[in-house]
């Protein structure tokens, strides 16, 4: 919706004071209230309806999620199977130490960052930068076709998508295979992080970038006017006019993206693992799998999942304290 | 090619169809590169969903020995025949459109409010309860715990598990709040004000009706959620014919392959196991078709034009 | 109950594997008849192509890599293209040696592999009473060695240490016209290849490592003697009401009607005398099985017709029976039955993952030609040793010494 904006500045002349005093507290009606009671009951007389619109989705998030998060402290107890999930022993940090222990803990961790954060920046620019080039096709067909066609990918599953892979790098014979030489790209351990990111781009880019392509939608076309009667080209349009636009959306992804640092998933990485590649391609949810799962070592892998999201916390944490500093965005 | 500006043109402003504008060379330049990228990026993305499609319909160890490249090699339509002749199929079909509908409904219904709630900027409360939807992101009790806890509130094996745990998806929450902060200007809700509106008045008669593109891009995230959600169903119902699409393709998937690395039946169903791989590649399409043909009609709503960008009066 | 307790007195192993630490039973198993007591490691070469290029049937490594040259190059199912392959397998799993696995080959050294069952899985193996990892053995390292050669002759696929799955049961069967392998690891023939094809091959005798070796020196696996048992079929909880009655329903599925009626399905088993059956043979050809439903106990004063499965590994299995007199069950294996404490069960995990993903990377780099295994040889030993082999090999040996009777 547009306003003119001659509206705008009418409004604002006529009511100077509306904004600013439903931002103060209280010149409206009585004093304010001085006793702790009084606040409360003046905040739920102001606010009481922006309780009703959150309340639903604090119930639900209190039932199913908070509720079963007793569960957590599996990481600290023994678990024993005749004792139920809470009944084992206490043990505190023991399988925390377990973990950072182990002689492969390094590897891990330096495994599931570096896989992590390749996927995480170039699964950040390349959306940014497919919704700014899709912007910029002038036939509505055309633009709906190609997004269409990107989005596509978004939904092949984890094991189509590896089979896929084996096929077309099969030495000699394979699609891409053949530009390889005598070997299978997924038997080079070097080459997996590469493989790993650049698939994880293929096949999500055209999802992610919906969001981006909606926020660039609604660009005030005047703007794109009054920059191109000052001269401007397309490449300036897009710098000046389209990032700015979509700038905010982009921070909070990323926030949001950095909360996953440490989630590599595991389904595609265990299919994409063998014995050559593994050396490189061993995660945290991969390793979590074969000692916890595979022998019942309930407590070890919950401990492991804990320490995975208290990290991814941090880093969520982090990031959204510089956001706040430098953009003004954030997500608390 | 037309000297119409290739920036989006509002239909409402008809006059700029026909605005020519003098093209320097480097438009013209810059108008090929993106151009030759944008086909080079649907040629990528488009041939390995052709071969999906045309393996789906080929013999598998033809597709295995890489012979499949163009056409379909040794045409056959077991794959499909398979699974669209099984009765669950349809049951599967029909959950699944009920559980995404009524899902997704919910989630709008849940999500939005809360998403406005929580951007108004003098709603003090609004930072703690932020934290406290954020930290569901992360720290999850794990399967047994919410296995127990359904099973309390009787959730197990009915529809509802499919629709109720997942009311709230905090990722679509934060953004859709985003967007409430920063697209609808604040002038709005100073007259809104002088009318008279409460929060609910606002909220429902000024803020939603600018909201469609929002709507429309929180309700795809939410209705892919539930299309493609397979976990729920295979953790919690047991009752064939509650199971949603995923989980009835899942199982002729798994039927059809025999154990590799099985102790039993490595002998048993070999007829079968040449076309397991082929419905693997026929499960995508059968499941993912009724999706692309809902995509074209959202689109629409994004190019209504409601701002998440910056553009502030 | 009776009928369980025919199986545990005529098969005193089975009652074995259901122990737990304290000597109690919470579980009971399925024993599916001696027809199954065969392992699933099979090797199968072809014949049709020995024949056709006038060639005997291996004995030791050296002719089997002559006939896998041959294979390659003489183009012996005859398109015209020597695009064959010689010698295929799935790939190395990440964490075990697991079934199929080519190192069966250890067997032509005289070490007894049972790769159905841990912990040989994990490398783990007893001989003449001791238990040792064969992961630092020369035996290992020559088997290496030779799958080393193997690929650096093109004798085996390029890629088949990181093919998946299905790409590889694929590659096994091809058009299900012309035979592409020459020779496979698998269960049967069948299985291996799938049924157009898998009338040309047979399955191929363990070999001897040199030609100088005396016939007893060569063992074959032993998973078989505890192939029939399916564990943890049937379990009740203690809290259970009417325990008597629930003992005798428990007690019933292993009589032999039911027995056969849950392990068959009652649509395609035929009850035709007095403990004699007929399976119907369409259920093999079904693409969805039926399940097999909790416990059963197949006698073996019972006579099943048209078993398929069962016949079919016994005949792949007749070849590597006279194999099986070569080793002693107790002294050169470790019995299946053998259980380690539950307060190591932690440290043997942690033991185990760390050891298995160092030696599988390691070998499979070798194999590829990714890495010389002669230089690497000894700091790889060393590396195995640090990582706490010893302890591993210790916590097998205390477990082996007190089950194994």
């Amino acid at each position: 919706m547009k306003q003119s904006a001659n509206t705008r500045a009418k409004l604002r002349a006529h009511r100077p004071s509306a904004t600013q005093s439903i931002q103060k507290n209280g010149e409206i009606g009585s004093a304010y209230p001085q006793t702790f009671w009084g606040k409360i009951q003046f905040h739920f007389k102001r606010y009481w309806q922006l309780w009703i619109m959150v309340l639903p989705a604090l119930c639900f998030v209190a039932l199913f999620s908070y509720v079963p998060m007793y569960g957590l402290q599996l990481a600290f107890r023994d678990f024993d199977p005749d004792k139920g999930l809470t009944g084992g022993a206490w043990v505190g940090f023991n399988y925390f130490n377990q973990f950072f222990h182990d002689p492969e803990f390094a590897q891990i961790l330096l495994n599931t960052f570096r896989i992590s954060l390749w996927s995480l920046v170039m699964g950040f620019i390349f959306p940014i930068i497919l919704a700014l080039l899709i912007n910029q096709i002038g036939s509505e067909k055309v633009k709906r076709f190609v997004e269409t066609i990107t989005y596509m990918p978004h939904f092949i599953s984890t094991v189509v998508m590896v089979s896929m892979l084996n096929i077309f790098l099969t030495p000699k014979t394979g699609l891409l295979g053949q530009f390889f030489g005598n070997q299978n790209l997924l038997g080079v351990a070097k080459a997996f992080t590469p493989l790993y990111w650049i698939t994880e781009v293929w096949q999500h880019c055209g999802w992610n970038c919906i969001i981006y392509l909606a926020a660039l939608s609604s660009v005030d076309t005047e703007l794109y006017e009054a920059a191109k009667i000052d001269g401007a080209n397309r490449l300036q349009l897009i710098r000046h006019i389209d990032i700015p636009a979509i700038m905010p959306t982009c921070v909070i992804l990323l926030v949001l993206n950095m909360g996953h640092v440490l989630g590599v998933g595991f389904e595609k990485v265990y299919l994409m693992q063998n014995a050559l590649n593994q050396p490189m391609s061993e995660v945290i949810s991969t390793y979590t799998y074969k000692m916890g799962l595979l022998s019942f070592q309930f407590s070890y892998s919950t401990a492991i999942g804990l320490f995975n999201t208290v990290i991814n916390f941090v880093f969520l944490v982090v990031a959204n304290a510089l956001s706040k500093k430098l953009s003004d965005t954030s997500i608390f | 090619m037309s000297q119409v500006t290739a920036a989006k043109t509002d239909a409402s402003i008809p006059w700029n169809k026909h605005v020519h504008q003098h093209r320097k060379p480097s438009d013209w330049v810059i108008d090929i590169a993106i151009a030759v990228i944008l086909v080079l990026v649907v040629f990528i993305v488009i041939y390995p969903i052709w071969f999906i499609i045309i393996a789906s319909f080929s013999d598998q160890s033809a597709v295995s020995a890489g012979q499949v490249r163009v056409i379909p090699h040794g045409f056959n339509v077991y794959g499909y025949k398979t699974m669209l002749t099984d009765s669950r199929i349809w049951s599967g079909y029909k959950n699944t459109i009920i559980y995404s509908i009524l899902g997704t409904l919910l989630n709008l219904a849940v999500t939005m409010p809360a998403a406005f709630a929580l951007s108004r900027k003098e709603f003090k409360p609004r930072r703690i309860l932020m934290l406290i939807f954020t930290i569901t992101m992360f720290f999850s009790g794990g399967m047994i715990p919410s296995y127990l806890l359904m099973k309390q509130l009787g959730l197990l094996n009915s529809m509802w598990v499919f629709i109720l745990p997942g009311a709230v998806s905090v990722w679509n929450l934060i953004i859709a709040r985003s967007f409430f902060e920063t697209s609808i200007p604040e002038d709005l809700h100073d007259a809104a004000q002088i009318d008279g509106l409460s929060y609910f008045g606002y909220f429902f008669k000024v803020v939603l009706p600018l909201s469609a593109a929002i709507l429309a891009v929180i309700g795809l995230y939410y209705f892919v959620g539930h299309w493609n959600d397979y976990f729920t169903g295979l953790i919690y119902v047991n009752d064939q014919s509650k199971l949603p699409l995923q989980n009835v393709l899942q199982q002729i998937l798994l039927a059809n392959q025999t154990q590799q690395m099985g102790h039993d039946s490595a002998l048993i169903g070999l007829e079968a196991q040449r076309f397991a791989d082929q419905i693997k590649y026929g499960v995508i399409i059968v499941a993912t078709l009724p999706l692309l043909i809902i995509y074209p009609f959202l689109q629409k709503y994004f190019e209504k034009g409601v701002m998440v960008g910056a553009v502030k009066g | 109950m009776p009928h369980v307790k025919a199986m545990s007195t005529r098969y005193p192993s089975v009652r074995k594997i259901v122990e737990s630490e304290n000597g109690a039973i919470y579980v009971l198993p399925t024993y599916k008849g001696d027809s199954y007591q065969s392992t699933g490691q099979h090797v199968f070469i072809n014949k049709v192509w020995l024949d056709k290029l006038g060639l005997k049937m291996p004995k030791t490594w050296d002719e089997l890599e002559t006939v896998l040259k041959a294979f390659v190059s003489k183009d012996p199912n005859g398109d015209g293209k020597a695009d064959e392959i010689g010698m295929d397998f799935p790939k190395l799993d990440t964490s075990s040696f697991t079934w199929y696995t080519p190192y069966v080959l250890l067997t032509s050294t005289g070490i007894t592999t049972t790769f159905n069952v841990s912990p040989a899985m994990q490398g783990i193996y007893a001989k003449s009473g001791k238990v040792s990892s064969f992961l630092i053995r020369p035996e290992y390292k020559r088997v290496t060695q030779y799958l080393a050669r193997l690929m650096k002759e093109g004798l085996m696929p390029r890629d088949v240490l990181s093919k998946d799955a299905s790409s590889f049961a694929n590659e096994c069967k091809g058009d299900g016209k012309k035979a592409c392998v020459g020779v496979v690891f698998a269960w049967t023939a069948r299985g291996g290849v799938g049924p157009e094809l898998a009338d040309q091959y047979v399955p191929l005798p363990p070999l001897k490592e040199f030609a100088s070796q005396s016939d007893k020196s060569v063992t074959w696996d032993a998973s078989g003697s505890i192939a029939p048992v399916v564990n943890n079929s049937i379990t009740m909880s203690s809290k259970a009401p009417n325990k008597k009655t629930l003992f005798k329903v428990i007690d019933s599925m292993f009589t032999p009607d039911m027995s056969v009626y849950s392990w068959f399905s009652m649509k395609y088993a035929k009850k035709i005398g007095n403990k004699t059956y007929r399976i119907d043979p369409k259920k093999y050809s079904l693409t969805m099985q039926p399940a097999q439903l909790m416990a059963s106990y197949i006698s073996p004063d019972m006579k099943i017709e048209g078993d398929i499965d069962a016949q079919e590994q016994t005949e792949a299995d007749k070849v590597y029976k006279p194999y099986y007199k070569h080793f002693d069950h107790i002294k050169d294996v470790i019995p299946v039955w053998t259980k380690t404490p539950q307060s190591v069960a932690n440290r043997l995990q942690n033991l185990n993952t760390t050891i298995m993903n160092y030696a599988m990377s390691s070998t499979a780099n070798w194999i590829q030609g990714n890495k010389n295994i002669d230089s690497d040889w000894d700091a790889y030993v060393a590396k195995l040793k640090n990582a706490g082999l010893n302890d591993q090999v210790k916590i097998w040996q205390d477990a082996y010494n007190k089950w194994a009777k």
